[in-house]
């Protein structure tokens, strides 16, 4: 990687980032829009991406956050008033430069004139001036007026050299070496921002003293790396107010020594770790098995320390690629909001468990699938504010997407207090759209009805909208969810609202999964999907409509036999292993010929060979012994 | 007006670094070891301009200059940081250190804070 392709990296990873608490600053000064720490937010976001921007020559970018700044400069000084317009504007301009970020050598090609004409609008509710006008124009008139303390005030407006480096460091060496003349009253900007060094090269020091405007100017001027120093007199009705506080700006604000020491890894070179951890891991299972095979005690203690560090590195490497839920937590909020908005529904967004850590690969993968769960929240369960006060509810729904740790899992749940679905509908789109006969769907119990939604080709939505209708349905959902190991569940109650569950594996490139035999070959299945094992007598099995089931406490349990599905020949014998997995909701008991037991295994991708699109495989894995076993996805198997 | 500079960093190559760009000044320099040698060593020389590095083994840098604070609160101390230590740096100013310079050192930065600082 050469030097321009590393700022290239940087500049797109701290963008986002940028973008992102532009985003959440903006979210919330919708409800609060006076909030003075969320304004500033917004503007020194704005600020960085500017200055960031501008260093790569992105011009447009640069023009963009420039205006915005701008913008939100006005608001921080009071001079106008977020109002909804203001904030829709800036939400447009958030798209815009995520755009524009997403691929920032064409952002040149975009045409940001009207945005730009938008911000620098002048009908923006202004913010009457109080007695500011005033003082300001009596300070043009009398320069060397005296405070009420009988200090002078000064404005000092410090640049530093252009190769300074450490630039809050060097400000702080200024206001050290002006606070032993005067007292500090304000710094622009505040003190807490020349501290984080968000501030380009100049900045400004209000100081009151006794000494004169040169004593001031020699005191900064003995600082290194300093290019420039301009010392004016100054008045203003904050900088007055402060005085009397008697403020000492350098008291107070002193940080504790805190050193974060973090390194950028792509995420490539933590795949390939991981694939070489994987790799390792076969061999030494490999190791284990020819050590007891030749019975080579000598080799039983250095067998043991590998397991263990091999153990020990899986586990470091796993831990490095986790990251928090927030990352795709976070654009929520906004597309709740805007398809809210579109819709003229009223709702409201609560998040939970942001900060639960998943492998990055399985964030990535359920992106997807939660925006599709959230839209049909949205389109389908949230119903519209007029309806709702009918029924008795409030205005406003809700929608609460929580994330949860459950021993080797995640669980992420989507709960909206909707009007929730309607089994008997569901049986008659089923059978309207011809995915089954009439008989068929009034067999179906009311769980299995509403599990309908997750059958290719079904959609309840009489009238599809722009979201919801784009082709991926809940089957799509449901693949994703059971290719990465993980299930998916759904409740629902008419009238009350619809639960959508997800469980999720930690990690996706290692899954947990009990070991099967099925004739003479191995298949794995993921632990998540797993209820229990039980053995049952053959005539135990009773036949309903023609299906294989059987009475567990009560419950009836169907049965597939892998054997059937597999075509491999049975064994025959009276006593018959079942594996219980859950599947869309409902539990379903898989017959095998043995369990071998609990095993991590490795998955190795089905994408790019010859099983690609075969249905009910989440992948392969290697065997200790070098064979191939396949891991079993329970959603798309039966 | 020729003085004494006192260079504390535990890396001779740091200290023969800065000893060549400071050297045509003129002023006498003095090598201390790390910390608690550049305690001793102010102590014993009474130094006018004190170069102190960050990182030291046994006495840190932050440590070394508290000490040397303590001992005269008039010391001229310079903190030798790298890039990433700013808010180090910031607490060491706060701490009374007078100015700082950033490695990798550049030779006109270092001679002006000598010509600032003496």
């Amino acid at each position: 990687m050469d030097d321009m392709d590393e700022y290239k990296e940087m500049f797109a990873v701290e963008s986002a980032e940028h973008l992102q608490s532009m985003n959440d600053a903006l979210l919330s000064l919708e409800k609060d829009p006076a909030n003075s720490e969320t304004i500033n937010v917004m503007f020194r976001a704005a600020h960085t991406l500017k200055g960031m921007s501008a260093t790569m020559g992105y011009t447009n970018i640069k023009e963009l956050t420039h205006n915005m700044e701008n913008l939100m400069d006005r608001v921080r000084k009071n001079e106008i008033k977020l109002d909804s317009s203001a904030i829709d504007v800036l939400f447009e301009c958030l798209d815009t430069l995520e755009k524009m970020v997403e691929t920032p050598e064409k952002s040149s090609e975009i045409d940001i004139a009207s945005l730009i004409g938008k911000l620098s609008r002048n009908d923006y509710v202004s913010v009457p001036l109080k007695d500011e006008q005033t003082v300001q124009t009596n300070a043009s008139i009398n320069p060397r007026e005296k405070s009420e303390t009988g200090c002078n005030i000064y404005e000092i407006t410090v640049t530093l050299h252009e190769s300074c480096m450490l630039k809050s460091a060097r400000s702080t060496v200024v206001m050290r070496n002006l606070s032993e003349i005067g007292e500090i009253i304000e710094t622009v900007p505040p003190i807490k921002d020349l501290e984080d060094e968000k501030f380009d090269r100049e900045f400004k020091i209000i100081v009151s003293t006794i000494e004169d405007a040169k004593k001031l100017e020699d005191a900064s001027k003995k600082v290194s790396e300093i290019s420039k120093v301009e010392v004016k007199s100054h008045t203003g009705s904050k900088s007055r107010e402060k005085i009397e506080e008697k403020t000492c700006v350098t008291e107070g604000s002193k940080t504790s020594i805190k050193s974060v020491q973090s390194v950028r890894v792509s995420i490539e070179r933590l795949d390939s770790l991981m694939n070489l951890v994987g790799e390792l891991i076969i061999n030494k299972i490999r190791l284990i098995q020819l050590a007891s095979v030749h019975k080579l005690d000598d080799l039983e203690e250095t067998l043991a320390s590998l397991n263990r560090l091999t153990n020990d590195l899986q586990e470091e490497i796993m831990a490095s690629r986790m990251v928090p839920i927030e990352q795709i937590f976070n654009r929520f909020p906004r597309m709740v909001r805007d398809l809210a908005k579109n819709q003229e529904k009223d709702i409201d967004l609560i998040l939970e468990g942001g900060d639960i850590e998943l492998d990055r690969t399985v964030l990535d993968e359920i992106g997807d699938p939660l925006v599709h769960i959230l839209r049909n929240c949205i389109d389908h369960g949230i119903e519209s504010p007029g309806v709702r006060k009918q029924n008795g509810k409030n205005e406003k729904g809700t929608i609460k997407l929580t994330a949860r740790r459950e021993k080797n899992h995640v669980v992420i749940e989507a709960v909206d207090d909707g009007k929730g679905m309607d089994p008997q509908k569901m049986r008659e789109t089923a059978v309207k759209k011809g995915l089954m006969t009439q008989e068929e769907a009034a067999k179906l119990s009311d769980i299995e009805a509403i599990n309908l939604s997750f059958m290719a080709g079904f959609s309840t939505a009489e009238k599809v909208t722009e979201i919801s209708g784009r082709g991926v349905g809940m089957d799509v959902v449901r693949t994703k969810i059971g290719g990465m190991g993980g299930s998916i569940k759904l409740e629902s109650v008419l009238g009350k609202g619809t639960m959508m569950r997800l469980k999720l594996p930690l990690t996706v490139a290692i899954i947990h999964s009990l070991m099967v035999k099925v004739g003479s070959d191995i298949y794995a299945i993921p632990i998540t999907n797993v209820i229990r094992d039980l053995s049952i007598k053959k005539e135990e099995i009773k036949t309903i409509k023609g299906e294989e089931v059987v009475l567990i406490r009560g419950d009836v349990l169907p049965l597939v036999r892998l054997h059937t599905l597999f075509d491999i020949k049975g064994n025959g014998s009276e006593e018959l292993l079942v594996v219980v997995v859950e599947r869309a909701g409902s539990n379903v008991g898989l017959v095998v010929d043995q369990v071998v037991g609990q095993q991590e295994v490795i998955i190795k991708n089905l994408d790019n060979n010859i099983l690609k699109g075969v249905k009910g495989f989440a992948g392969a894995t290697i065997l200790g012994d070098g064979n191939v076993a396949l891991i079993l996805d329970v959603g798309t198997l039966l | 007006m020729a003085g004494k500079i006192l260079l504390v960093d535990d890396a001779a190559f740091m200290r023969m670094m800065l000893k060549k760009i400071i050297a045509p000044t003129g002023h006498e320099l003095l090598e201390a070891v790390d910390g608690s040698d550049g305690i001793v060593k102010y102590k014993e020389h009474k130094p006018n301009l004190v170069f102190c590095d960050i990182v030291m083994p046994n006495v840190d840098g932050i440590e070394c200059l508290k000490q040397i604070m303590a001992l005269d609160s008039n010391a001229k101390v310079v903190m030798c940081s790298s890039i990433g230590q700013q808010t180090v740096v910031n607490d060491a100013i706060k701490i009374g250190a007078r100015d700082f310079i950033v490695k990798p050192f550049d030779a006109a930065k270092v001679l002006e804070a000598v010509s600032k600082n003496m």
